[in-house]
């Protein structure tokens, strides 16, 4: 295992700071409370405060919040096999309908229909919005109640509260930011409220409602004695954490003493409900002598949140998790006793709030875990209603939340989520807004046929595009470099493919503000070096690592440097090192680590890790002396089926809010490259998140199947079954049928940009294969975070006129940019490439179909047909084209064709939504020559260049 | 550090250093029998700070059981890092 050395940053810095000078501080609480309160958020929060509402067990929706008419007519009718199948889990088990168990009647003011367990709650609805498509992932109540708290369902993270306090400070340095009011243990302990990997002292603190909210928090000693008794052990924890300084679990345990110290002197003035008045009590159905009840927890609720806590949690439970709402294999009737205990206490805590002038700051959490069945559990007429995490509602008040709406919709008895689904990682998701994008690219043109084919390095060259949105690109002429008799273009001179850039605002040279890189130690640079272009005359084989630096005032104009790469220690130094993320570390002490570079490096042919490079200057740069420093051997993962692998590619990290995350790409199989989360506190030392979770996964999938034009069927090892899926956020992969081997790769290359400090942007880039060795083209797409949880694959780069091939690395700069790590990729698109002409052999000589399959995002090409001797048809046979479709990889010469080189694919068309499971078909006549269809090319590029061919198959 | 627990081992603890004579020795075998090594002689010089300051504070005169600076001193020793995490 990696072990964490220890390194001074943020909170440790205080903590550090103090212990620096141990002696003369008392408690140094001052310290401390700064760091609680330290971080900022990215963006002015309407809701101060979080009060969670959790309801343990899981309410039924259809009995409570989601009306479902067509139960309580088909009451008692069978739901059909095919519902039965796709989801009881028990295909042969019949199931009935069932209706609710109480009437549904509207909100007099919004419409909002509430059932009558909720009387109370219902007057208040048009304060609230109710969300009816919430959805989760587990039907267990453990796991489920895990991600309702944590996001995960397995392994354990950082809990809401966590979060929250760890985002968002406290406001009071004597009580906890994160309080959780809980009579009983909840189903997945302790976990969900833990802080996990964030300091501990972001872990809430427990409540038990009692005459003991807080156990032994009486002194043992007059105030006198214990404070000279913590002085002694504050002093004794100083001198022993002098010597492991920065662990977090020791200074976090002496933090807890503080904090118990604070709670002794406020908690119990807090707690006491004592001081209210009989009205407010009355309010929430409590009474002056109440201490347990839930409305005295609700009211113990907001006089934690008045006194400056962030986040309140009330568990719901009367019993364990076993008297609560799990209404399994019982009485959905029981639900009856627990909606009565929380009704009127909720909707008194919403008028007391409002009434306070607190509503608008603090936001109301309703929520359960999953759903319940719109059928009888077990069998006609039974009373129970079992587990749904595929369907339930949860609401939200106050704290800025629009009132009076209901946000989502399930079918017509409540089985599935059809519209606005919120899935439980979404509940209170934010998206914010960017600024402009910026955006360097890599650009290829291979030469056509006739054309002088210079050295293959000179195909590549670097684009410049802007974009206000990061999805809809425009590139801007920066009339730098002479390209076929002209300046007119966006080319950057000096770049091949894309530079590694960044925005160093801390530049205190205006002409220095944006930096770029540029390596020369891998791929194709190495055939630069040797070709003594840009000055670069040395012969790579000597093993430097040289690494230019590019410095420019505006982004478009630089000016070149010479840098280069040292390595500490022999053992370490790999064959390739290729920073992908920079960026200037304020926080860190020793000015030679100024500046951070990761990224991938290949240690021999086989071991491949992250690379982490500092430099005080951008210019001399030293390696970590022992790479890799996220290590595919510590990954963990076994490997994938077929083959060892175990690979960690590329690479970013950033510093967030006093952490360090790293996006990695793990090699599951050679195929499969999601994108993974790895996080340091001391930029060196990761621990990787989860080995396992995509933070970015692989898309959804394509298959493509060849059929016998004359028998309409397919052929004999190229049907869709044998097809490999081709999933879908690459732009170009090989299609392949069952019994081969792929021999491509396919990768989400992750980056981002250079405004650290306030989160990240990136893009993914497929790719396949190295274009330096294998002779294959890299074809990269970009991808782009938008906001916390949502990643959205560009439908469209423009490149109209931009002669090359849209082969790009992005680098992308975000004036502004976003926040937190993206959680899903939406599905780009898919290609189609190298078939392999040895395998597509016709039975029938020379007519066959090509049939494109399943996938939700292409949704236009069109296709054309050449035959090989230079006569080409177009395919008539294809839906109508968008204009959005553009050739490439076109050769009009058959002697020039290269079998490794062509390209095929199948595009995606700008605003792309659903597309049918056949998209088309295309015959070819090969005019009695036995057809071999080669290529299949299609590129999602230009909306306005004139179509000519977009996806063709060649025949020969 | 409130809990019947740590005041019970405390208390224990605290009776086995009241068969000691000086606070030198006390704090030699405190430090022996808790973290295992001897005790540092600015730690030594703050242990015996606090117990005389602590005898000092205390109000009225001793009751049963073990002097009340020697319980705290347990008690500050039981809950310290050192004791609670082994390296």
């Amino acid at each position: 295992m990696l072990t964490e050395t220890i390194k001074p940053i943020t909170r440790r810095d205080a903590i550090c700071a103090t212990l620096a000078t141990a002696g003369g501080i008392p408690l140094g609480r001052p310290a401390i409370a700064a760091s609680r309160s330290l971080p900022k958020p990215h963006h002015a929060p309407r809701a101060k405060h979080v009060i969670v509402l959790y309801m343990s067990g899981a309410y039924s929706h259809v009995d409570t919040f989601d009306p479902k008419p067509r139960l309580i007519r088909d009451h008692d009718v069978s739901i059909g096999p095919e519902l039965r199948a796709a989801v009881s889990g028990q295909a042969k088990t019949e199931r009935f309908l069932k209706a609710p168990l109480w009437r549904f009647r509207p909100n007099k003011k919004c419409g909002t229909e509430v059932s009558d367990l909720f009387p109370h709650l219902r007057e208040v609805m048009h304060e609230v919005a109710l969300v009816r498509s919430m959805h989760s992932d587990h039907r267990d109540h453990g796991e489920a109640t895990l991600q309702l708290h944590t996001g995960s369902t397995t392994i354990a993270m950082p809990s809401l509260g966590a979060w929250l306090s760890y985002g968002l400070g406290t406001f009071n340095d004597k009580l906890p930011a994160h309080v959780v009011i809980s009579e009983h243990r909840p189903y997945s302990g302790p976990q969900i409220w833990d802080a996990n990997f964030l300091p501990g002292v972001h872990c809430g603190v427990r409540i038990k409602p009692g005459d003991e909210p807080l156990p032994h928090l009486k002194p043992a000693s007059p105030a006198n004695l214990q404070e000279l008794e913590l002085g002694l052990l504050e002093t004794l924890n100083r001198r022993h954490i002098r010597h492991r300084p920065g662990d977090s679990q020791l200074a976090t345990r002496m933090e807890s003493f503080r904090t118990a110290k604070g709670l002794q002197d406020l908690a119990p003035d807090v707690l006491d409900l004592s001081q209210e008045s009989k009205q407010t009590l009355e309010l929430y159905g409590s009474h002056p002598s109440d201490r347990t009840s839930y409305a005295a927890q609700c009211v113990m609720a907001r006089r934690l949140i008045e006194n400056g806590v962030r986040f309140v949690e009330i568990i719901d439970a009367v019993g364990a998790c076993r008297d609560n709402w799990d209404a399994a294999h019982r009485d959905v009737g029981t639900h009856a006793k627990y909606a009565k205990r929380v009704d009127q206490p909720i909707a008194g805590l919403i008028e007391d709030l409002k009434q306070r002038g607190l509503f608008n700051d603090t936001l109301l959490v309703f929520c359960t875990e999953f759903g319940r069945t719109p059928w009888a559990q077990d069998g006609k007429g039974t009373k129970s209603r079992n587990h749904h995490p595929a369907a339930f509602s949860c609401w939200l008040a106050g704290g800025g939340v629009k009132p009076g709406i209901v946000y989502g919709r399930t079918d017509d008895i409540g089985n599935r989520v059809e519209e606005n689904a919120v899935h439980m990682h979404d509940h209170g998701c934010v998206l914010l807004d960017g600024g402009k994008y910026r955006m360097w690219y890599g650009g290829i043109r291979e030469p056509r046929g006739g054309e002088p084919r210079p050295p293959w390095y000179d195909w590549i060259r670097c684009g410049y595009a802007e974009s206000d949105d990061g999805i809809h690109w425009k590139r801007i002429k920066t009339r730098q470099v002479e390209w076929q008799g002209s300046r007119d273009n966006n080319i950057l001179p000096f770049f091949r493919h894309s530079p590694l850039i960044f925005r160093d605002d801390a530049e205190p040279d205006p002409q220095r503000r944006y930096k770029a890189f540029y390596f020369w130690n891998s791929g194709e640079h190495l055939d630069i070096a040797r070709s003594g272009k840009y000055g670069k005359t040395w012969d790579p084989r000597d093993e430097r690592f040289l690494m230019d630096l590019f410095s420019s005032a505006d982004g478009i104009h630089f000016e070149r440097q010479e840098g280069e790469v040292v390595f500490p220690s022999e053992q370490a130094r790999p064959l390739s090192l290729i920073p992908q993320s920079i960026f200037r570390d304020e926080r860190e002490p020793d000015p030679q680590k100024r500046f951070k570079a990761y990224g991938f490096s290949s240690l021999d042919l086989r071991r491949r890790g992250t690379s982490y490079i500092w430099s005080p200057d951008c210019l001399h740069w030293t390696a970590h002396p022992e790479l890799p420093v996220i290590d595919p051997a510590i990954r963990g993962t076994p490997p994938a089926a077929g083959g060892p692998t175990g690979q960690v590619h590329d690479t970013v990290c950033f510093p967030y809010e006093g952490y360090y995350i790293a996006l990695y790409q793990d090699q599951h199989d050679p195929l499969n490259m999601p994108v993974e989360l790895a996080v340091s506190r001391d930029s060196e030392s990761f621990r990787l998140v989860q080995p396992g979770q995509k933070v970015i996964p692989v898309g959804s999938e394509l298959r493509v199947e060849l059929i016998d034009a004359s028998t309409g069927k397919s052929l004999p090892g190229f049907s869709s079954e044998d097809c490999h899926p081709v999933q879908g956020d690459q732009l170009d992969t090989m299609v392949m049928w069952r019994g081969k081997e792929m021999p491509n790769r396919r990768h989400l290359v992750p980056f981002t940009g250079p405004t650290p400090q306030n989160g990240i942007v990136w893009a993914l880039c497929p790719r396949t294969g190295n274009f330096a060795s294998g002779g294959q083209t890299n074809l990269f797409r970009m991808a782009v975070s938008t906001g916390i949880e949502k990643v959205i694959v560009p439908p469209t780069f423009d490149h109209a006129d931009w002669q090359f091939r849209d082969d790009v690395i992005p680098r992308v700069i975000v004036p502004c940019c976003q926040d937190r790590i993206a959680r899903q990729l939406l599905p780009g698109c898919a290609v189609i490439r190298n078939c392999d002409p040895n395998r597509l052999t016709s039975p029938a000589g020379d007519r066959f179909v090509l049939r494109f399959i399943e996938t939700e995002e292409l949704v236009a090409f069109r296709v054309y047909v050449r035959i090989v001797d230079g006569h080409v048809v177009p395919g008539p046979g294809f839906p109508s084209v968008d204009d959005g479709l553009r050739p490439r990889c076109f050769h009009p010469d058959a002697s020039q064709i290269e079998w490794r080189r062509w390209s095929n694919t199948i595009g995606l068309a700008p605003g792309s939504t659903t597309f049918q499971r056949v998209i088309g078909e295309q015959t070819v006549d090969a005019g009695g020559r036995s057809p071999l269809p080669r290529v299949l090319i299609a590129t999602p590029l230009t909306r306005t260049g004139k179509v000519e061919q977009d996806l063709f198959v060649e025949v020969m | 550090m409130n809990s019947t627990f740590i005041r019970e081992q405390s208390e224990a603890l605290a009776a086995r250093l009241a068969t000691i004579d000086d606070d030198d020795a006390r704090i030699a075998g405190l430090f022996l029998s808790a973290f295992g090594r001897a005790p540092q002689a600015e730690e030594v010089t703050s242990l015996k700070e606090f117990l005389s300051e602590y005898r000092d504070a205390q109000p009225g005169t001793a009751g049963p059981g073990p002097p009340r600076e020697l319980i705290a001193l347990s008690r500050a020793i039981l809950t310290s890092n050192e004791f609670f995490f082994v390296d």
